[in-house]
Order: C-alpha cells, then sequence, then structure tokens
C-alpha cells in the first residue's frame, strides 16, 4: 500500500474492507484444506476392505463431506452475510435507484 | 416419441418462452433510455441475485458437472469426486475477490466489460487487451464448442435425438436469446435453467436412494464391484499430486475465466452480491454432492461395467435405468440446462470482447442501432463458428479444451488479482506475466520436459506468474496517480 502513501492519497474505506473480507475468507479456507486433505490423505490410506463406516458412508469420506457438505457451506453462509454492505457507487454515497 | 424426449422438447419450449420474456424486457429497459452497451453487456447493472449466482457458477458447473463428473465418479470411485468438489463454494469466494472492487471501480471508469477495467488500470495498454481479448475471444470460443459437444451427446445418448440435430437445436436457441436479449435474456434463461437443475439433481437422488434403499447400500454395492472405488485415488492407481493439480485447475478455471469475473459488473448493490453467494454456494452443492458424486457411486453401483471408457454415459444410463422415462427426461434436461447457462455466459463475454472492445474502439462515431445490429451479426457468427467446431469435432478437442481454459485462467486469475489488490502493478509486469502464463502453462501441458512440471503445470504455472509479475513492475515506471486514484482511493 506503500504506493498510495507516496502519492499522498486516501485509501478508499469499502476497499479497506474488501481486503479484510478477502483475509477472513482465506484463512477459513486454508483450515479447510488442511481438514479435507488430512482426511483424504492420511484418513484413506489404509486397506479399504478395513474401512469402517459411519452412517454406512466410508469414515474418511463422512469426515471429509462434514467439512464440505455441512461445515464449509454455513461458514460460506455466514461469511456473506458478515460482508458489510456499501454502496457500490463512484464516490461512495448512497445511490438514487438502490433499494 | 419416447417420454424422454418429449420433456426435453418441453424443456427447449420453455426456454424459448423465457427467451420471449427476456427479449421483451431487454427492449423495454433500452426503450427507457438505457445505454445499449452497458443493458447489453451488464444487463444495466440491474441483474437479480438467482442471475448473479447462475451466472458465476457458470464457470465451475457445466454439461461435464452432470456428464463428465458423473462419469468420472463412477470410474474412479466417488471419493476422488469428493476430494476435489469441496472447493466447489469457492466460486463464490470470486465474488468476494472482486465482487466490491470490480462494482466500484467498473462505476467510475464506467466499464461494460473486464477488458474496459483493464483498460483503465494499465493506461490503455495495448499489449495487455490485446492478450485479454485473445484469452477471451479464442479460448472461450473453444470452451462453448466443448460444452455443445458434451450437451449434445447427453441428449443423443439418452433420448435418441441424433447428435447432429440436438447441436444445432441446441446452439439456435441460445445464440437466439444471446442475440436478442443481451445479458437479460442470457440471466432471464438462466434463473429457469438454474430452477431445472435443481429439479433434476433432486429427482436423481430420491431415484437412486429408492432404488438402492439407502446411501450406505450403494456403498455396500461399491465395495463388492471393486473395493478399490472407495478410496480417494482409485486404490492408488492416481498420484495425488496429479488430484492435487486437478483440484487447483478446477479452483483456478472456475474463478479465473473471464465471464465470471464479468459476473460482478451485472449488480449494483452488496445486498444481491451477498444473496447470490448464498444462494449459488447452496445451488452448488446440491448439483455436486447428489449428482456428480453421489450419482456417479450410484451409476457405477447400478452398472459395475461403467469403467473408464464409458464416461459420457453414465447420467444416462443411470437416469434412465432408475427413473421412469417422462422423469429421466428432467435430469436430461438438467444437464443440457448446465451447458446452456455456461455457453450463454461465455457469448456474452465473448460478444463484449469483439463489440465493446474492438469495434466500438475502432469505430466511436457508431450509434446505437448499428451496435445492436453488429451486436447481433457477431453472436450469430459466434454460434456458427462454435457449431463448425462441434461438427468437425476435433479428435484432440478435450485436450484443446483443457489448455485453453487453462491457459486462460493461468493468465487472467494473477493479472486481476494483481491489477485490483496491488497498486504497484503496472502494465509491462502485467503483460509479460499474462504471456509468460499462458506460453509456460501450454508447453507443459503439452510436452513432458520437466517430469513434476508436466504432472502438474497447472500448480507451478501459477506461482511463477505471480513472480514475474511482481518482479517486472518493481522494475518498471509506477502507475500514474490518477490510476491509483481511481482503483484505490477515495474520490
Amino acid at each position: 500500500m506503500s504506493l498510495i502513501d507516496e502519492y499522498g492519497l486516501k485509501e478508499d474505506k469499502r476497499m479497506k474492507q474488501a481486503n479484510k473480507e478477502l483475509i477472513i475468507f482465506l484463512i477459513s479456507f486454508v483450515i479447510l484444506s488442511a481438514w479435507v486433505w488430512y482426511w483424504g490423505f492420511w484418513g484413506a490410506n489404509q486397506d479399504p476392505l478395513t474401512y469402517t463406516y459411519i452412517m454406512g458412508i466410508p469414515k474418511w469420506m463422512f469426515m471429509v463431506s462434514i467439512g464440505t457438505v455441512v461445515i464449509y457451506p454455513i461458514c460460506m453462509i455466514v461469511q456473506a452475510l458478515m460482508i458489510k454492505d456499501c454502496p457500490l457507487s463512484a464516490d461512495g454515497k448512497k445511490e438514487v435507484d438502490e433499494e | 416419441m419416447n417420454g424422454q424426449s418429449l420433456v426435453i422438447l418441453i424443456y427447449f419450449i420453455v426456454v424459448i418462452g423465457a427467451t420471449w420474456y427476456g427479449v421483451r424486457k431487454n427492449d423495454k429497459a433500452l426503450k427507457e433510455g438505457g445505454d445499449f452497451a452497458s443493458q447489453t453487456f451488464k444487463g444495466g447493472g440491474r441483474i437479480g441475485a438467482v442471475g448473479v449466482a447462475v451466472l458465476v457458477s457458470a464457470g465451475a458447473v457445466s454439461t461435464g458437472t452432470f456428464v463428465a463428473c458423473v462419469g468420472r465418479s463412477a470410474a474412479y470411485g466417488p471419493g476422488y469426486m469428493t476430494l476435489f468438489l469441496y472447493i466447489a463454494p469457492v466460486t463464490f469466494a470470486a465474488l468476494i475477490l472482486t465482487g466490491k472492487r470490480m462494482a466500484i471501480v467498473g462505476r467510475r471508469v464506467n466499464a461494460n466489460s473486464l477488458v474496459d477495467v483493464f483498460r483503465a488500470r494499465f493506461d490503455n495498454s495495448k499489449m495487455v487487451v490485446a492478450l485479454l481479448v485473445i484469452a477471451t475471444v479464442v479460448f472461450s470460443t473453444a470452451s462453448a464448442a466443448g460444452e455443445f459437444v458434451g450437451g449434445s451427446r447427453a441428449i443423443e445418448a439418452s433420448a435418441g435425438i441424433p447428435y447432429r440435430v440436438s447441436l444445432i437445436v441446441f446452439a439456435a436457441i441460445i445464440t437466439l436469446y444471446v442475440a436478442l436479449g443481451g445479458m437479460t435474456g442470457v440471466t432471464t434463461v438462466a434463473i429457469i435453467q438454474g430452477f431445472v437443475m435443481c429439479l433434476g439433481s433432486v429427482i436423481l437422488m430420491i431415484g437412486y436412494v429408492k432404488y438402492f434403499g439407502s446411501f450406505g447400500a450403494i456403498f455396500e454395492s461399491l465395495k463388492s464391484v471393486d473395493p478399490a472405488l472407495l478410496t480417494p485415488n482409485d486404490g492408488g492407481t492416481m498420484p495425488m499430486l496429479g488430484i492435487f493439480e486437478f483440484w487447483v485447475m478446477f479452483a483456478i478455471m472456475a474463478v479465473g475465466q473471464p465471464w465470471v469475473s464479468q459476473g460482478s459488473l451485472t449488480y449494483n448493490n452488496t445486498k444481491t452480491m451477498k444473496r447470490g453467494m448464498i444462494i449459488g454456494t447452496i445451488m452448488l452443492l446440491i448439483w455436486g454432492t447428489l449428482v456428480a458424486i453421489m450419482g456417479g457411486a450410484a451409476a457405477r453401483a447400478f452398472d459395475p461395467a461403467l469403467d473408464e471408457t464409458m464416461i459420457d454415459y453414465a447420467t444416462s444410463t443411470l437416469s434412465m435405468g432408475i427413473l421412469p422415462s417422462g422423469l429421466a427426461g428432467i435430469v436430461l434436461s438438467a444437464a443440457a440446462g448446465a451447458g446452456q447457462s455456461t455457453i450463454g455466459a461465455i457469448f456474452i463475454c465473448v460478444a463484449s470482447a469483439i463489440v465493446n472492445d474492438v469495434y466500438k474502439r475502432t469505430h466511436p462515431q457508431a450509434d446505437e442501432a448499428k451496435l445492436k445490429k453488429v451486436m447481433r451479426i457477431t453472436t450469430v457468427c459466434l454460434g456458427i463458428a462454435t457449431i463448425l467446431i462441434a461438427l468437425t469435432e476435433p479428435a484432440t478437442l478435450h485436450i484443446l479444451l483443457n489448455f485453453c481454459q487453462g491457459g486462460c485462467a493461468a493468465s487472467i486469475l494473477p493479472a486481476l488479482t494483481l491489477a485490483l489488490y496491488w497498486p504497484r502493478a503496472t502494465k509491462e509486469g502485467i503483460s509479460v506475466g499474462m504471456l509468460f502464463g499462458m506460453v509456460f502453462y501450454i508447453i507443459n501441458y503439452s510436452f513432458d520436459i520437466v517430469g513434476f512440471l508436466h504432472q502438474a503445470p497447472m500448480v507451478c504455472t501459477i506461482p511463477l506468474t505471480f513472480i514475474i509479475m511482481i518482479v517486472v513492475s518493481k522494475m518498471t515506471a509506477k502507475p500514474s496517480k490518477e490510476v491509483v486514484k481511481t482503483f484505490f482511493c477515495e474520490m
């Protein structure tokens, strides 16, 4: 962000907020990736005949799915709801045709 | 005429009805004084949440999800699909990445397309614009042809309508709603397609759960077919690096396509964006889990013969095997709809690149009526070009497709990220990086020069592209104060 200071400008608040939202997302995504790849690599690394099952689904796949189908979507929706509303106009003022 | 064909026919008629409605809506908005380019290429910035959701997810969901993914899941086991489908909601992260910034900057520079944004960011650099237009037009047209092949194959395999006939009908309908309705037409139809896709997924799920009794029974049968199907890598035959590459590529292709980022220009408030993200995440999960993963597992359990030589037939075999023919028709319409929504988004994006970024620049005096005409001619030509590619069916179409989309995404995603997030990015840095990304990816994808580069070209290309863009940008002159102000600061 040094170039902005160099030119003596002030960063748009909405842009700063967008950065925060992106960082939150990236962190949540890294955590999810660790979870999924842990179960995908190590949880499944045995003879398939010795797999244990949860609700009829192989354990590793069940654990991966818990992350991807249940927890992560909830996480995405919470993140979407947490995104701060802001006018998307050029100067940051409210627009006439906005709901 | 059998049940499936009848349902598919009804689906096509509904789509044509929606087209008519979309065209009227579009004409009305134009009459009320909407600017032609803005109305046609971004729906005047007034697209609703469902429209945004389907438009953005078009990058990740296509005929492939309903046909090829099901086939792969059947051939290599559902675990393999489970592993990489966890990035499905990430498509909507595209909206976190570009959503607010693109929308705000788009307003400031009055952009109608992604190229407009880049043009403003890199003070009219011919190189950047040329690379982007080439990536958009050439690569996207090839992708659209691939979609046509997939969609028509699905219809042929199941409903028995000959490949060529369904291809032409398919293409004619899409060309019609893109040419006449613009973005409004595309999103109006997309809402119906999204609905049919969800309906098809649920019907398919009810079908196989009823047939097998439970999810567990499907895995029981898979185990007796081949225990390796329960592992994530087909019993170790697929290298994990390969799966990782496939995964990165899928994620980047879903986010880095120009028509996905262009979706950020179609709404005018953050509420629509947020709703779009939520609706889209839920829809993607329904399609991905119920169809791509479990549909494939059920298909293999239903017919153990569906191995890697039968990838294109898994969906049709399963849906016709376990569902009454009318309901199977809905599932197949869903597959067709998935392809159509993607092609619609691609066509709009390519037309905007040609009309807005090439024609309008070279003919600045052209009035709206003229632009409208050019837009229609362009779309029709696009339709014809893609039909021709799809009809001649180059034997290497799949390879071509993969590296077209991959090459396109490998160069656009880093460029877009740096352009929007790093004030220091310069036009030289971005153009060298984009060129490098495309060439490096295509070379390593096609030739086996260095072992691991060939196995995972995307994984290696992306960081290298970022590094080159940053290094070259640092070495060249800073962007002007005006640009930094427009893109990052308060006005």
